[in-house]
């Protein structure tokens, strides 16, 4: 198994986010997925932080959209996984599986 | 509600570019704007306001972590570079490494010495609270005080809560057929109360208790019992004068210890009578209370042997001096503690100059790298950046350079403990202090080393260096210059210091004492040598080797013992005191000294047992203008002055000749018998006169000392001295030399076009050796210029504590001058005659 394509969960909460959220995956809606999905409250900072470390690694691509007025002229910068992204996320989902299907004993009821 | 009113604030969001990882600031500003402007249209302002704040503040770690991540990436990258700097560069690379590891090793060597030094006396427990007693009186003062004084502060003054008397003597101690003589401390028996010296065997309450009771080290345990024990064993001291049985055996004190004995017996082996007795023949140590203040201590006890010593007529004071000053400080003023200054200030200078090298060479190949910084910039790099990038490289030069230093202090240590007669060691393991201190002196070298390069080359502007064809334009020479200026300047004051200070120990060597010191041989008597001394002294005059034979209470070098004298015509209310020496006859003759007037001591006078022949420094003190017939007395001992002998010097010539007496009284025993023998097959009359002794004192250690060893042994420090300050300014040298041959070796690569064209027009190889040594000359001159009377006024300042001195001619500046001149030529000569003699081809097909 590849071990650097093995995600740590934060990193499989983003890119899931991004995978639902389509072509609507920007900064904000990221951050509110995520957010939503784990119950918690998330900064910014943390955001760009794991932004920029998944597209180092190359499981998502950013690309600018429009200017826009209501982001004080910024730019809107979308994120899309790309096929390593789907890849590490495949590999990460049936590595948990392949964990939990070796255990015999019930851990929990 | 407009768009504009919905804009965050503008401090926060300045913060947030702060903060931000500066890839990401865009769409992170972006993205709190639209969800400021949702907050602040649903919920107003100010929840807008208490959203974006938090947001920001948990953020932070975020932004810490990013920014950290990013540090340690480019980290790795500048680290790379360095790297690659240092293998493309072998050559310049292993000067500056070569360069700073010398300096470094250099400052390690003396951070250990200095912190030996410092380390004295500090080992007892409690060593903030021990004071020796110091007599001051009118212009001197004196260590020794009386017996009687310990056991009386210490009834007097409840601030005293411990006193001891140290009394240093050096006796024979025979067990069974063995015998040798070692360094008793009469002491008392809070000694081993008050000093940190831990017993190994016996009770350390009781072991001093009994007054006939003796504690030997381990080292003298082993000399005197070998293996056996020695617990119990009865010791015989200077031939059964005591019987003292072994009560304990002490852990030898440390070499950081100025308190350095053999054997510990309890002063009251000779009576209760010290205790009331006044003489000056031991040191007294107090310990004070812990609550008790020190200047009221001094004022409560300066009158105290005014009070009890009722001899005593001049104003006498008595004075504490702190133990852990007694190693450092003399009671005249410097000590070692002036070594310590002049060679932690020689680390510094030092470190300072490995460090110029590296920056001269740094800011040398500037151009060469301008390049690089041109693009770092461009692709982004802010001038901090570059400023961490050299910073770094330098620092990795350190690490490099400290990696060689230990190395190389580890492999030097040796030689430098037998130079500097210490037993230092560098162990990083168990001493964190030599650790941080290795970690400091890193940091310092690469901080101070890549500063200058640091800001110089961060400061380049990319358009400019990327634009300039030629990579080679020669960056800021004039602050090379000075540098180099600096750098040999400082060199060339140590070769000053040096060529000083052995001249003042060759003056030392070769002054005339006012006696002859050379082929006399000095044996230590004892009482069994003294009973027979008549009949060893007739015997070895036999021989036919021999010259004279006398002996007496001092050896001429060094006469010390003070004592109160009175003579015809004194004022009465003038109190005198003067050295004084014991003799047998002919004691004038033997050191062939000169009478000046008068008459020596004749066995033809039977009265003169009770005359005195003074020297001319007591002529003067005395104010008599016909001293020869008058009466003279040492305590009650009248009698009249019958010659005046010419001035020797009776102390180290960093002391003034003292008033002094020599008598033929046999109050005082002689302790040392001279022999002055010829100067031819000495070896062959030293045995004759051992196999002398061995038939008169059987079973008497004979240890003959030469007199001009002891002599030489009096200035053993200041020789040490001498060569360590040597040794030290040839490193700087070496490293002023290694910076100028880096630097004339890239200026010969600069200038390869230079040189090629010259030599195709017709310079000859002369000519260009010349044009490039030209540089490096004019800069010594300055150099030469500036450190002449720097290096003038420290020698004075230096030789200063020598009451007798060597002058400081004009030769050894003009030598330094020459030499420094000598070693930069021969240094750039060789990369000049490289350079000069290329085919000018190959130059000029070069790049």
């Amino acid at each position: 198994m590849p071990d650097r394509d093995l995600l740590s969960l934060w990193e499989g909460v983003y890119l899931l986010s991004i995978w639902e959220l389509k072509e609507n995956a920007y900064g904000v809606t990221i951050k509110k997925m995520a957010s939503w999905k784990t119950g918690r409250v998330l900064s910014y900072g943390s955001l760009y932080f794991m932004l920029a470390q998944l597209v180092r690694k190359g499981f998502v691509e950013k690309n600018a959209g429009e200017p826009i007025p209501r982001r004080g002229g910024r730019r809107k910068y979308y994120y899309t996984l790309t096929e390593r992204g789907k890849r590490a996320l495949r590999t990460s989902f049936e590595f948990q599986k392949s964990l939990w299907r070796d255990i015999k004993e019930p851990v929990f009821d | 509600m407009s768009g504009m009113q919905a804009r965050p604030s503008s401090a926060a969001l300045r913060l947030l570019r702060l903060l931000a990882d500066p890839n990401e600031a865009d769409c992170l500003e972006g993205d709190i704007g639209e969800e400021y402007s949702d907050i602040f249209e649903r919920r107003g302002k100010t929840a807008a306001a208490v959203w974006l704040w938090f947001q920001i503040v948990i953020s932070i770690p975020s932004f810490v972590k990013s920014q950290l991540y990013w540090r340690n990436t480019m980290f790795a990258n500048y680290l790379k570079t360095a790297w690659r700097n240092i293998n493309k560069h072998r050559f310049f690379s292993v000067i500056n490494i070569a360069g700073l590891a010398v300096g470094m090793a250099c400052c390690i060597l003396i951070f250990l010495w200095v912190k030996d030094e410092l380390s004295f006396d500090r080992f007892h427990p409690d060593h903030n609270r021990i004071y020796r007693t110091v007599v001051r009186t009118e212009g001197t003062w004196w260590t020794s005080s009386g017996w009687a004084l310990a056991p009386t502060l210490k009834r007097e003054f409840p601030e005293i809560r411990k006193a001891t008397r140290v009394a240093l003597r050096n006796s024979l101690f025979s067990f069974e057929d063995r015998s040798l003589y070692k360094t008793v401390a009469y002491v008392d028996p809070d000694f081993l109360e008050m000093f940190h010296f831990p017993l190994r065997s016996g009770d350390p309450r009781s072991a001093l208790a009994v007054n006939q009771s003796a504690i030997i080290t381990e080292k003298t345990a082993k000399a005197i019992f070998g293996n056996a024990d020695p617990m119990g064993k009865i010791l015989s001291v200077n031939t059964n004068q005591y019987q003292v049985p072994v009560t304990g055996i002490v852990k030898d004190p440390p070499s950081n210890s100025t308190l350095q004995f053999d054997v510990l017996i309890p002063v009251k082996i000779a009576g209760e009578a010290v205790d009331t007795d006044w003489s000056y023949e031991s040191s007294c140590y107090v310990l004070l209370d812990e609550n008790a203040s020190l200047d009221d201590v001094r004022k409560k006890i300066a009158p105290v042997v005014m009070k009890y010593d009722q001899r005593t007529k001049t104003l006498r004071t008595l004075d504490l001096q702190p133990l852990t000053s007694i190693h450092l400080h003399n009671l005249s003023g410097g000590g070692p503690i002036l070594y310590v200054y002049i060679f932690s200030i020689i680390a510094v200078f030092i470190l300072l100059m490995a460090c110029i090298n590296f920056m001269n060479l740094a800011t040398a190949r500037a151009g060469a790298r301008s390049k690089e910084v041109g693009l770092r910039k461009v692709v982004g790099a802010q001038k901090s950046d570059v400023v961490r990038q050299f910073y770094g490289e330098s620092l990795l030069h350190a690490c490099l350079a400290l990696i060689a230093a230990v190395c190389l202090v580890l492999l030097l240590l040796p030689a430098f403990n037998n130079l500097a007669e210490k037993s230092l060691n560098l162990s990083l393991t168990r001493d964190a202090g030599v650790l941080l201190i290795l970690l400091a002196i890193t940091l310092v070298t690469g901080v101070v080393s890549g500063s200058y390069p640091a800001l110089f080359l961060s400061s380049f502007r990319p358009a400019v260096v990327l634009k300039s064809a030629s990579s080679s334009g020669s960056s800021r020479p004039r602050l090379r210059k000075t540098l180099v200026i600096v750098q040999f300047s400082i060199a060339i004051v140590l070769i000053i210091g040096t060529a000083g200070i052995q001249k003042q120990l060759n003056y030392i060597r070769s002054a005339d004492l006012g006696f002859n010191r050379h082929h006399v041989v000095t044996m230590a008597m004892n009482r069994v040598v003294r009973s027979n001394y008549q009949a060893l002294k007739e015997e070895i005059l036999r021989d036919p080797g021999v010259v004279n034979v006398t002996a007496a209470s001092s050896r001429p070098t060094l006469v010390g013992n003070i004592n109160p004298v009175y003579w015809e015509g004194r004022d009465p209310g003038q109190y005198e005191t003067m050295n004084f020496v014991a003799t047998d006859h002919d004691y004038v003759k033997t050191f062939e000294m000169e009478i000046v007037a008068g008459r020596d001591f004749s066995r033809e006078f039977a009265t003169d047992v009770e005359n005195y022949i003074v020297n001319e420094a007591a002529v003067r003190m005395m104010g008599l203008k016909d001293p020869v017939g008058k009466l003279f007395s040492i305590w009650d001992n009248k009698g009249t002055i019958i010659g005046i002998v010419k001035d020797f010097h009776n102390r180290p010539l960093s002391q003034e000749i003292t008033p002094t007496v020599i008598t033929l009284r046999t109050n005082w025993a002689p302790v040392v018998m001279f022999v002055r023998v010829r100067p031819v097959n000495v070896a062959r009359t030293m045995d004759r006169i051992e196999e002398t002794w061995a038939r008169f004192c059987p079973g008497q250690p004979f240890e003959p000392v030469f007199l001009d060893e002891s002599f030489d042994e009096l200035y053993r420090s200041d020789r040490r001295m001498g060569v360590v300050f040597r040794d030290f300014a040839a490193l700087a040298i070496f490293i002023s030399c290694l910076g100028i041959f880096g630097l004339a070796a890239f200026t010969a690569q600069q200038r390869t076009r230079e040189i090629g064209v010259r030599k195709v027009l017709g310079a000859s190889v002369a000519g260009i050796v010349l044009l490039l040594s030209r540089e490096s000359l004019i800069l010594v001159t300055i150099a030469n210029v500036i450190a002449c009377p720097v290096g003038y006024f420290l020698m004075n300042w230096l030789l200063r504590s020598y009451t007798y001195r060597t002058s400081l001619p004009f030769w050894i500046f003009l030598g330094t001058g020459i030499l420094a001149y000598l070693v930069s030529l021969l240094t750039v000569s060789y990369q000049a005659f490289k350079a000069a003699r290329t085919t000018p081809t190959h130059a000029l097909k070069y790049e």
